[in-house]
């Protein structure tokens, strides 16, 4: 079953997919011309400035905003397919809140005048030791995260969220709890510190680094290869849990694989870059428009579509006004409330 | 009343309902249910709403919930269904339940392609064997040209065709199905029907199925369960189940029971085939008759 219409949407996703990132390294706040650009590619950067741009700031940047996208769209899909609901997504579900949650918990604690006065020193120096820093923020984003999609899918089981409408609003719930949490935690803590975390709520590329990149990749890429390998058995579960069962399929296991992934890649965004909100939501919906429902196509899809989207809407956030950046989460949530208002509208 | 055919344990038989009970939220669903089923045949399951029909299929198919107490086994071909895995069951059982397919729109092909999946590894692809099975059972089940349609697009007999399709595919030695042939139209319900027989007399299929229509079971079924309030009240050939007397008691309305030469008889091979009439309106005879159980045709 490969009809000739499925091959020719990938052979101009594949190539637009290769040249957003390629493109996007164009634009910046630094001149950085074509020409320049294509022998920094090659390793023959004509000046010492120009290859700390290319490598320390265009490149990162760039290869961050691919991840990113094509990160935050597998996780709305897998969230997606696994509670049966084409409105389900990281930032509305709550994983997002989850996961600023744990992040924020940390960077409070983790102030040495707040560990002082709790009497933690100790126990964070310990930590320290057994965990390398960078992975601190993106293992208490984790286990935020972990606790948000254990409350969905509390929820996707119970009785009172048996529509689609009604887990969509449970997950804004506690989406809106788990920020409120957040918020109290902020209030109560350092001042500077908090102005540290609101970045979280914001969502931005500038702090991604060339160390949080090898993170990054390494997450999503494990994701997306576990959920291609067992697309087909995902597929199965777009039938119900039952039906995927007489098909030899482990539905509750299947779903909880999809949640830990799902909570995974949200942390490692979230840990580095804040909450960039109705990507997961957008990029799926339109993928599957495209390529079909399966998994492994639309995990596929999810990985090129996502990636090329938030590479350009971070050239947005750059370059929209002069001097300065936008938190692109600013820019993807006015973008996708429009897109979830419209999505709503076709659905009634 | 016949008595149930309590299990006569030969080597190998079919399917084997040994002593099953059933209890959910305290109330008892399936009382003591001993039954056996023959290999390659196709059992029909009768009874009245709230009969256990239903139930008992889930027993048979091993779907029931954790949290379901029951007592005695199902075996099929010796082996005890509930202690299969999930995945060495499905690679002998199909299920065809009705489909509430959701939001993401699969395709007829998509769907009959799934009953591949208990024999696939995680690394497996799609073989051209795969392929051709897939293509085999779409052409068997009279589809072939609908493939690439959206399933939820097909009529229900066409649904339900591809379900059972997907049986096929699925290689699987028994298949359970919960009133496949509910909401279909006359000519759909014998469509579905004498497929099922044909695969059950041509490929060796087991075919257990609940049904409303006593005279579709009859003309169809090589054998029938009769089920009442969780009890089995007979089972056995079709002249031995459907007899005038048990059939009034469970189903609370006067009827007659005749032999039949049927033309439509396919399945029965042109044999002569049992004929149930209901008569509701000579009910007042019967104490306690509940309007909606009708069957008259």
């Amino acid at each position: 079953m490969k009809p000739v219409v499925r091959i020719s949407v990938w052979w101009w996703l594949l190539p637009v997919a290769l040249c957003s990132p390629l493109l996007a390294l164009l634009f910046g706040a630094a001149d950085l011309s074509p020409n320049s650009l294509i022998h920094c590619a090659l390793g023959d950067c004509a000046s010492p400035l120009d290859s700390l741009i290319f490598h320390d700031i265009r490149l990162p940047r760039v290869l961050a905003g691919f991840l990113v996208g094509a990160g935050l769209a597998i996780a709305g899909a897998a969230l997606q397919n696994v509670t049966r609901n084409g409105l389900a997504d990281p930032y509305l579900f709550g994983v997002v809140a989850g996961a600023g949650l744990g992040a924020s918990v940390v960077t409070i604690l983790f102030e040495p005048d707040t560990a002082r006065s709790l009497g933690i020193t100790g126990l964070i120096e310990a930590l320290g030791q057994w965990l390398p820093e960078v992975m601190i923020l993106p293992v208490a984003a984790f286990f935020g995260a972990l606790l948000a999609v254990s409350l969905v899918q509390g929820l996707a089981v119970s009785q009172f969220a048996r529509s689609s409408e009604q887990l969509l609003l449970a997950g804004v719930a506690i989406s809106l709890m788990l920020g409120a949490l957040t918020h109290f935690i902020l209030y109560l803590g350092e001042p500077f510190a908090a102005n540290k975390v609101m970045f979280w709520l914001m969502g931005s590329l500038t702090r991604v680094e060339s160390d949080h990149l090898w993170l990054l990749l390494l997450v999503v890429m494990a994701s997306s290869s576990l959920l291609w390998l067992l697309g087909p058995r995902f597929d199965a579960m777009l039938l119900g849990d039952d039906n995927a069962r007489t098909l030899g399929v482990e539905a509750g296991h299947m779903r909880k694989l999809a949640m830990v992934l799902c909570a995974a890649v949200t942390a490692v965004i979230v840990a580095h870059c804040g909450g960039i909100g109705f990507v997961g939501l957008m990029i799926p919906h339109m993928v599957r428009k495209l390529v079909g429902v399966t998994t492994r196509a639309v995990v596929a899809g999810c990985l090129l579509v996502g990636g090329s989207f938030l590479v350009w809407v971070d050239v947005l956030a750059r370059v929209t006004v002069s001097d300065q950046e936008i938190p692109i989460g600013i820019i993807t949530s006015a973008i996708g409330s429009v897109f979830f208002l419209l999505m709503m509208r076709q659905r009634g | 009343m016949t008595d149930p055919v309590v299990g006569q344990t030969a080597v190998g038989s079919g399917l084997v309902v040994d002593d099953v009970t059933l209890v959910i939220n305290r109330q008892t669903i399936l009382s003591s249910v001993c039954l056996e089923l023959g290999t390659g045949r196709v059992s029909g399951l009768l009874g009245p709403n709230g009969a256990g029909k239903t139930s008992l299929l889930r027993m048979i198919s091993a779907q029931h919930h954790d949290d379901e107490a029951y007592r005695g086994e199902v075996r099929w071909q010796d082996d005890v269904l509930a202690q299969m895995t999930v995945a060495e069951r499905a690679r002998r059982v199909a299920v065809v339940n009705q489909l509430n397919e959701g939001v993401f729109a699969l395709s007829l092909r998509q769907i009959v392609a799934m009953g591949l999946l208990p024999h696939q590894s995680l690394m497996a692809r799609e073989t051209a064997a795969d392929t051709a099975r897939v293509e085999q059972a779409l052409e068997r089940v009279g589809l072939a040209d609908k493939q690439q349609r959206r399933f939820s697009s097909l009529s229900g007999g066409e649904q339900q065709r591809g379900l059972i399709a997907r049986a096929l595919v699925q290689r699987a030695e028994l298949v359970v199905l919960d009133e496949p042939v509910n909401h279909l139209d006359v000519y759909y319900q014998h469509d579905i029907l004498a497929l099922l027989a044909e695969l059950a007399h041509e490929k060796g299929m087991t075919v257990v199925m609940s049904l409303h229509d006593l005279n579709l079971a009859a003309t169809y079924c090589d054998q029938l369960a009769l089920l009442h309030q969780g009890r089995l009240e007979a089972s056995g050939a079709p002249e031995d189940v459907l007899q005038a007397q048990l059939l009034e008691a469970v189903f609370r309305l006067p009827c007659d029971v005749r032999q039949q030469h049927s033309s439509t008889a396919t399945a029965a091979g042109g044999k002569s085939t049992m004929r149930v009439d209901f008569h509701p309106h000579a009910r007042t005879a019967l104490a306690g008759a509940h309007p909606l159980q009708d069957k008259t045709r």
